[in-house]
């Protein structure tokens, strides 16, 4: 029996969110990363969250993992580019910005939503001690 | 019920126990930019376990450790979120700790008012 338990259910989706902020960040901060051909292109970052039980008890979520897109991205003729090739093509990495920005809009609405679960259990605690005072 | 029986002694350094927590989460929000710091907290409930179990509650003690949690890439690994919500946590336990000492008291009055 952990003491205010739904504090550490909300803390532990801040984290979750967190980390996916993280990432998307990553992921639009190299949005433009361009690679030669004979190298990886920029890899997608995604974070992988699994909800969390102990002893039948909700535990929150947690991120297990890290998962990477495609590392072959797109190829893109682009001559006078100083990392093209012989035939004038580049690595450029295989993403949207589209689907980045509507990520972060996702990633940090749910992050606020956990901290306002976070606020609501903190009075409800608030409450709770004000008992038989 | 004495003033200082065993209850209002585990109670008093749960105060101090969660008093040196909140002074952590204060110093590590302080040192938040400071390069190579590690996240500190304490944990005054493992010993106070021990303490109660072997009867010998003066040996109770604080033990503060050092975050675990992955480093920036300035060598630091403080999280804000992780203090603020500690900082909200550790002042509902220390109302928390503080009522039931009140509490205590308050019963303890009752006897030498009359």
């Amino acid at each position: 029996m952990e003491l205010f338990r739904s504090l550490s259910i909300a803390e532990s989706g801040m984290d979750v969110y967190q980390q996916w902020l993280d990432a998307i960040a990553d992921n639009i901060a190299n949005i433009n990363t361009v690679t030669p051909t004979d190298e990886a292109a920029f890899q997608e970052r995604f974070v992988v969250a699994q909800s969390q039980i102990g002893d039948g008890r909700p535990e929150g979520a947690k991120v297990i993992r890290a998962e990477f897109g495609n590392p072959l991205g797109r190829i893109v003729y682009d001559p006078s580019h100083p990392l093209a090739d012989e035939d004038g093509f580049v690595r450029v990495p295989d993403m949207d910005l589209t689907d980045q920005m509507s990520n972060l809009l996702m990633a940090q609405r749910s992050y606020q939503a956990n901290v306002a679960a976070f606020e609501r259990a903190r009075a409800a605690y608030e409450t709770a001690l004000k008992i038989g005072s | 019920m004495f003033i200082s029986d065993v209850t209002n002694q585990a109670l008093a350094h749960a105060l101090r126990g969660l008093d040196a927590q909140r002074q952590l989460h204060e110093q590590n929000i302080a040192n938040i930019e400071t390069p190579g710091y590690l996240a500190q907290k304490a944990d005054f409930a493992g010993s106070l376990r021990r303490a109660l179990k072997s009867g010998r509650i003066d040996e109770a003690g604080i033990d503060v450790t050092n975050s675990v949690l992955p480093t920036r890439l300035d060598g630091n690994n403080v999280r804000l979120d992780d203090e603020i919500t500690g900082l909200t946590r550790t002042q509902l336990h220390q109302d928390l700790v503080t009522t039931a000492l009140n509490s205590r008291y308050r019963l303890l009055r009752t006897s030498w008012d009359r």
